[in-house]
């Protein structure tokens, strides 16, 4: 059954048993990425539990303008996101000088760079960014997102995305201890 | 598989082995709960409306119309087709 069809099941009121396929299709995932975003598993529990209660509550709200995933991860992001600056009161993310940025050239550091990471120096490389950036490199290069929706997602130019991401490349490459830019194949 | 298919991957797997039932019965209680909220607000909310309307002065679309020769303090008519006296 597509997800559509269960949503429209659950606002008819049979909530149990989409309640249940909803959980097992999402429930892993939306602790997947709380635990990628927030790096503690007792904290990812109670993001994912808020996440997924703000899910079903909000449910006669989405609109299929987006497929079902995209909609459950963006609350996820969202949430996060908001979290983390309540948690440690972070600055505001984007700065004017960025959205002020001429539009940088194509990024010259490969994705490699951050592809080929272990897990422990890929969890190093997220939690020394601020939330925004983390979830932008999931969006790209966990769930496969283009620039421009991961753009629109944030209300930001795709340059300012870019920008982001080739500052997590960098440090990324620091991390590793490459000094030197490679060039592409 | 890349480095962040990998982390998600260990991530679902933490998932499994730890707080995956722990989660489904949490949030089958609190969505349970949220839905007999809703209920009850469905059926008294109205109930509540027409009452707080009813002290404050306010006529219920039940009630028939006060009696014109008492000044209107009276909120309820005496048919006078059945025999009883108007005073």
């Amino acid at each position: 059954m597509q997800d559509i069809d269960v949503i429209h099941l659950y606002l008819k009121g049979q909530a149990s048993r989409c309640f249940n396929l909803l959980y097992e299709r999402y429930g892993g995932k939306i602790y997947a990425k709380c635990l990628s975003m927030l790096g503690s598993e007792a904290e990812a529990q109670d993001a994912a539990q808020e996440v997924f209660t703000k899910v079903f509550l909000n449910l006669a709200k989405f609109n299929e303008k987006s497929k079902f995933s995209t909609w459950v991860y963006s609350i996820t992001y969202n949430f996060c996101i908001d979290y983390i600056r309540r948690k440690k009161k972070e600055k505001a993310i984007f700065s004017d000088d960025i959205e002020r940025a001429p539009d940088i050239e194509e990024d010259d550091i490969p994705d490699k760079v951050l592809l080929e990471l272990n897990l422990e120096q890929l969890e190093k490389v997220l939690m020394s960014l601020q939330s925004t950036d983390r979830a932008i490199l999931l969006m790209k290069y966990q769930d496969g997102m283009p620039i421009k929706a991961i753009a629109q997602h944030f209300n930001k130019t795709e340059s300012a995305i870019k920008m982001q991401i080739k500052r997590a490349k960098e440090r990324a490459r620091k991390l590793r201890g490459e000094y030197t830019i490679e060039e592409p194949a | 598989m890349n480095a962040f298919d990998k982390m998600q991957e260990q991530n679902l797997e933490t998932f499994e082995k730890g707080p995956r039932q722990q989660m489904r019965n949490e949030l089958t209680g609190t969505l349970g709960t949220i839905r007999f909220l809703g209920s009850v607000a469905d059926v008294y909310l109205n109930r509540m409306v027409d009452t707080f309307i009813g002290m404050a002065g306010g006529l219920n679309p039940k009630q028939e119309e006060p009696n014109p020769d008492d000044g209107g303090r009276s909120r309820s008519v005496r048919p006078t087709n059945e025999g009883y006296p108007n005073k």
